[in-house]
């Protein structure tokens, strides 16, 4: 018998020792455990019954392919289960008490989940300045340069693109700048120094599948918004040279939509996943 | 003993053929597999969880932990009805085989 769950462990060995993988060597033993049994039962020697069930067993390689290209949804739903289920069997239960970790109640969850989603914001907001920039520059360089504005110096046709880029560029540090200063404050979340009780978990999880959803359609739309991002390239190259230029900045407005449709659809979703994952270390 | 090689594309098939009866987990099938093919087939623990993964990332079936008699927990499995379609299409294919097949069997 021990034979059995020795091999199992040598097996395993050089796999990654993921979460999904454990569950599946644990199921893999009960299963071996049990054949082993009833082959006991039908008269095997013990040789024969552990040499049937090893020889029976197959190739780890086969089970690395499948397991490891898991999406990391279902690796989250798995823990969840896992962890949840681990705790209740332990009998751990909110009462125990880790010193210095500060229990989560939902109401500090759900402030965490609004700060990321803020944060995504403001950072998709500036990469959208910085974008709209570049739109920028690149629509006044093209009409700077047109015959008809000829008249103006020189220098100012130079440098007037780029002064408008700086002014878009400066308040998109800005941006950046604030949006990490803002989380400043959820370090401790991010660094997994916090508890959280069965319950709050649950209302978590549920908060993690409505995410999960408004994240989907979200990439859908941005998705959408970056296939047809060139129609207005291939339809301003129809006017000429200075209307596919023209086309160009309206791909990179429409590039920085979608952006920010990827940024805050996947907001929600990431923080409850954070906290759901990170809590596990010091929740049990 | 049939070898696995040949017989790797049909897999996914006794899989869900078995689950059309009834939902089931992972030794159980290995056990009726067996006992169906009278012993001239065994498959592999690793051949089948692998079966698993990839039917469930297609899927063709569906998971849920449930408990066996002794008390420990279990991962059982559900075909959905995108596997039942699928099944049905396997067959088909394997009728087709069976008949290309043939004709150049038995000379």
């Amino acid at each position: 018998m021990e034979t059995i769950s020795n091999y199992l462990d040598t097996m395993f060995k050089t796999l990654p020792q993921t979460d999904k993988m454990l569950q599946l060597k644990e199921e893999l033993l009960q299963n071996m455990e049990e054949k082993y049994q009833e082959l006991k039962a039908q008269g095997c020697t013990e040789n024969e019954a552990v040499g049937k069930v090893i020889s029976e067993f197959g190739n780890v390689d086969e089970l690395i392919k499948e397991m490891d290209m898991d999406s990391t949804e279902a690796n989250t739903q798995a823990e969840y289960v896992e962890y949840t289920e681990y705790a209740e069997h332990r009998g751990y239960s909110e009462e125990d008490n880790y010193e210095g970790i500060p229990m989560l109640t939902y109401d500090d969850a759900e402030e965490y989940i609004s700060g990321v989603r803020t944060s995504n914001l403001i950072v998709s907001a500036g990469v959208a300045l910085i974008l709209c920039g570049v739109a920028v520059l690149i629509f006044l360089s093209a009409m700077l340069e047109g015959t008809f504005l000829s008249w103006l110096p020189e220098s100012f046709r130079d440098g007037a693109p780029i002064v408008c880029f700086f002014l878009f560029l400066v308040p998109a540090v800005g941006l950046f700048v604030f949006s990490d200063y803002g989380m400043n404050k959820y370090k401790y979340i991010q660094k997994g120094r916090f508890r959280m009780d069965r319950q709050t978990r649950d209302e978590i999880y549920q908060l993690y599948q409505s995410y999960q959803q408004m994240a989907q359609s979200f990439t859908v739309v941005g998705v959408v918004l970056c296939v047809l991002s060139p129609v207005p390239v291939i339809a301003g190259g129809m006017f000429g040279d200075s209307g596919s230029i023209f086309g160009v900045s309206i791909l990179l407005i429409l590039v920085a939509i979608a952006i920010a449709f990827f940024i805050n659809g996947e907001a929600g979703k990431d923080a409850c996943k954070k906290l759901l994952k990170k809590s596990k270390k010091h929740s049990y | 003993m049939i070898s696995s090689d040949v017989i790797r594309g049909y897999n996914d098939i006794m899989i869900l053929y078995l689950l059309l009866g009834s939902d089931s987990y992972g030794y159980e099938i290995s056990k009726n597999i067996r006992m169906i093919t009278e012993e001239q087939y065994i498959i592999k623990e690793t051949t089948l969880y692998s079966a698993f993964g990839r039917l469930e990332k297609s899927g063709f079936i569906e998971s849920y932990f449930g408990t066996s008699p002794q008390g420990k927990r279990r991962t059982y499995y559900k075909i959905t009805r995108a596997g039942i379609s699928w099944y049905k299409e396997k067959c088909e294919e394997w009728d087709l085989t069976k008949k290309v097949v043939n004709k150049f069997v038995g000379r």
